[in-house]
């Protein structure tokens, strides 16, 4: 049974951070990068925190769910949602084409085999007249409402991030969550149980990749151009992988967290690119010798504090 | 002079506790068995003496030296050598390149390759075949022998008649003796009572982490042990 | 380039490219770990070769040298500071630590040398060339290639023949039991990162002499290590020699066909690989427990 007190700390959170996002800024454009950054951080958290799968290729459905959007826009004339339903439908069907090529890969293997095909993505993007090959694509905007356009984008962006958190959330607490984190702490002892690994592995991808895709897709739609070397560029999985380490992998709150971390230094960093991504890289490595759980694993260790709480509790 | 003292030992896996304040002695040129059942926390006693599971509470001590918080090398170059339940040869190298690792860190003594054949004299046939490919038999032989290159002063030996033919255990039991002729004290860990009582000068029974009964190899009657054993009440 | 010309060049330089799979190969082998900063090493070696043929007179086997024992001592360092802390059954905690890693190496270099694409030129030796059976060859290609079968044989050597090299293979077999027998795990363990770093940053500096780099390059050359592993197929040198060699092949024959396509061919030809070989690569690559 759920209990209205395990949900009212995080609901608190969500709607404190939602004010915020829309009555503080005067511009929504770093706003909706926000949200979008941290969908796919926490789509990419369920996966490598709960489903045990480190990815360093989801840069590849950030790009597929920008040129779905683009060429549904450009090439048929359907409205803007349907370009949208165009990127969740690539990123479940590229998911399940990766999750097919990659069955066999585990640990590492999977990790840098997804990597490869994320490449191959990217440089044959470079190849394809269609999408204009490496000088990338302009979206068709003429039936774009470019007076609400930003506005619009913003709400989007604002609904895949609470949409991605309340359903990563409703996730873990279900039994599907459960047979997660059970096979994530003890594959064998988990399929004893009856807990089919590869069913739960598999759903965990395929969401991350659609929360991914979509996140591209939206973002692409806010910038109105699309290129092979951006939207598949690596420093994409490279954020992803940071806000989630530093936050803490595998806590729904890490990638909160770590999110506005990764925005707080950014500004700080602002025009020294080299100097922001070394501090990056160091971070994360600190954080890995220092507090393997990231820094909302370390208060957890410490307090026990949930705000969303994935474990059922007695009493 | 006694060789290895084991006070007060509490050895952990992970949450659950193996033993509860083991104490065990062995003088130099002796040979010690322990006995108990499956799950008794005999090889959990044997890695925390060399030092594969630290100890949580308790000292052990290695001629009067402190080894408690010794890793498991610097254990083992003082003189305490290993021959692991279910053999565990390096399976990708040859048998004699097993042998040799054995050695390369080795205290000077009397054990070496030629040595080793001659105790052996079986696993010359088989030198140069990699160790994954041999029975079980053969591979306990050279599971004793790498332990033995390491010329310890103490050897541990965890269970090596399990899953072996009964001609075999005899064989591997008759070399025993030798072994200690070469003065390198014995710590035996067996399931099997009889064997270890022939073969040791005092046993030490274990039930459920927990020093039952020791005594005298000679002298402890069979009810007793099997009372230690089992948890039974000693009639 | 004629098919022939394309097939021969792509044979040395798939030499260097088993060299870049065997470093990854032996980290992984004996320590579970996977370095993702391997192929950052592979273009530090080409950047620290490069300054050193550049501000100093050294000739460039002395430099290979410089640069041999420099990568030694990288690899060590890292293992012993940073990933002997972070070894054991879960590989996340030690590929995102190297992540972190590389991205730090990459960066360092785009700020200290800029994101230009260099080449190193070392004299008249790069346009000596002799005719074999028709088809022109350097001789600073043949040169490198005969310098990396060398290389093969010699880690093969240690591999089979040094108390260290048997170590490294007992290591990866059952490291508790190494410990018994006296070795010091994490010493292995950094003299074998040592080992994987001198592998990757040799190679890299001597496929810098003979192509183009630029800080970014490392990704590629990652990659390409890995492709080497998955199809050499882990703790065979054979394999890995044979497979940089297939891989070797497929990319500048791919690149005299298209040249703008950079490494697409090899990804393609590993994942065709894959494909077929489906069956056969859980063996290899199931979670081993520690």
């Amino acid at each position: 049974m759920t209990r209205l007190r395990d949900l009212l700390p995080g609901a608190a959170l969500l709607l404190a951070l939602t004010m915020g996002m829309i009555w503080l800024p005067s511009d929504t454009r770093l706003p909706m990068e926000i949200l979008l950054v941290f969908a796919m951080a926490q789509a990419w958290n369920l996966l490598c925190g709960y489903a045990g799968l480190l990815s360093f290729g989801h840069q590849a459905f950030v790009g597929l769910g920008g040129y779905a959007l683009f060429l549904t826009v450009n090439t048929s004339g359907l409205p803007l949602a349907a370009a949208l339903g165009a990127s969740v439908l690539v990123g479940v069907l590229a998911a399940a084409v990766m999750a097919l090529l990659l069955r066999n890969l585990r640990d590492a293997y999977f990790s840098i085999g997804i990597w490869v095909l994320a490449e191959v993505i990217r440089l044959s993007f470079g190849q394809w007249p269609l999408v204009g090959s490496s000088r990338g694509m302009m979206l068709d905007a003429s039936r774009l409402d470019l007076a609400s356009f930003a506005e619009m984008v913003f709400w989007l962006a604002l609904a895949l991030a609470l949409a991605t958190q309340i359903a990563v959330f409703a996730l873990l607490r279900s039994r599907f969550g459960l047979g997660l984190m059970a096979t994530r702490d003890n594959d064998v002892a988990a399929a004893s149980i009856g807990v089919d690994a590869r069913a739960s592995r598999f759903v965990a991808f395929v969401f991350s990749a659609v929360v991914c895709a979509l996140a591209g897709g939206i973002y692409y739609l806010s910038v109105l151009y699309i290129d092979p070397t951006g939207a598949f560029d690596l420093d994409w999985q490279i954020r992803i992988l940071f806000i989630v380490i530093i936050g803490g992998v595998g806590t729904l709150e890490g990638p909160i967290l770590g999110t506005l971390i990764y925005f707080a230094l950014r500004e700080l960093f602002q025009g020294q690119g080299e100097m922001f991504l070394i501090t990056q890289g160091a971070l994360a490595l600190a954080v890995m010798l220092i507090a393997p759980r990231g820094i909302w694993g370390w208060v957890q260790d410490r307090t026990g504090w949930q705000i969303f709480p994935t474990r059922w509790r007695v009493g | 002079m006694t060789l290895l003292t084991v006070e007060g030992l509490d050895v952990f896996h992970g949450d659950l506790q193996a033993t509860f304040g083991v104490d065990l002695q062995v003088a130099a040129g002796e040979a010690v068995a322990i006995i108990g059942a499956n799950g008794a926390g005999k090889s959990t006693l044997l890695r925390a003496i060399i030092g594969l599971t630290p100890a949580r509470h308790g000292t052990i001590r290695l001629e009067g030296e402190d080894i408690t918080r010794l890793s498991c090398d610097m254990i083992a170059r003082r003189g305490i050598a290993l021959v692991p339940e279910g053999r565990r040869l390096f399976p990708s190298l040859t048998v004699e390149e097993n042998l040799r690792l054995g050695s390369a860190r080795a205290r000077p003594g009397p054990w070496n390759l030629e040595a080793a054949y001659d105790l052996f004299p079986a696993m010359t046939d088989f030198r140069h075949r990699p160790a994954g490919m041999l029975s079980g038999g053969q591979q306990q032989m050279v599971a004793i022998a790498r332990a033995l290159m390491m010329n310890p002063r103490l050897l541990l030996c965890d269970e090596v008649s399990l899953g072996l033919a009964p001609a075999i255990i005899g064989d591997i039991y008759a070399c025993f003796r030798r072994i200690r002729d070469s003065s390198v004290s014995l710590v035996l860990v067996e399931q099997d009572i009889l064997r270890a009582r022939a073969a040791s000068d005092r046993v030490y029974c274990l039930l459920k982490g927990r020093v039952t009964l020791q005594g005298a190899s000679g002298e402890v009657a069979l009810d007793a042990i099997r009372a230690a054993y089992f948890g039974e009440a000693a009639a | 380039m004629t098919l022939l010309a394309a097939v021969l060049n792509g044979l040395m330089v798939g030499g260097l490219y088993g060299l870049f799979g065997l470093g990854l190969a032996l980290a992984f082998g004996i320590m579970r770990v996977v370095n993702i900063a391997h192929g950052e090493f592979i273009v530090l070696g080409a950047f620290l070769g490069a300054t050193v043929l550049a501000v100093t007179p050294l000739p460039l086997p002395v430099v290979v040298l410089v640069v041999a024992i420099s990568a030694f001592a990288m690899g060590w360092l890292m293992q012993a500071t940073m990933l002997n802390r972070l070894v054991g059954p879960n590989p996340i905690p030690a590929m995102i630590a190297t992540m972190g890693l590389s991205i730090i190496i990459r960066n360092a270099l785009v700020a200290v040398y800029g994101n230009n694409i260099r080449a190193i030129d070392i004299g008249p030796v790069q346009n000596l060339g002799i005719e074999v059976a028709g088809v022109a060859l350097g001789v600073l290609p043949l040169a490198i290639f005969a310098l990396s079968v060398a290389m093969f044989l010699a880690v093969g050597l240690l591999l089979r023949h040094s108390t260290t090299g048997r170590a490294f293979r007992a290591a990866a077999d059952d490291f508790e039991i190494l410990e018994t027998l006296g070795f010091n795990r994490r010493r292995v363990y950094a003299l074998a990162m040592g080992l994987a770093v001198t592998l990757a940053a040799v190679a890299g500096l001597l496929l810098a002499v003979r192509s183009s780099f630029t800080p970014f390059s490392g990704i590629e050359r990652l990659l390409i290590a890995f492709q080497v592993v998955i199809i050499g197929g882990l703790g065979s040198l054979r394999g890995s020699f044979l497979a940089g060699l297939f891989l070797g092949v497929v990319h500048v024959v791919g690149l005299s066909l298209n040249p703008n396509v950079g490494p697409l061919f090899g990804h393609l030809a590993f994942i065709l690989i894959l494909i077929l070989r489906q069956a056969d690569l859980p063996a290899i690559l199931t979670r081993r427990g520690r």
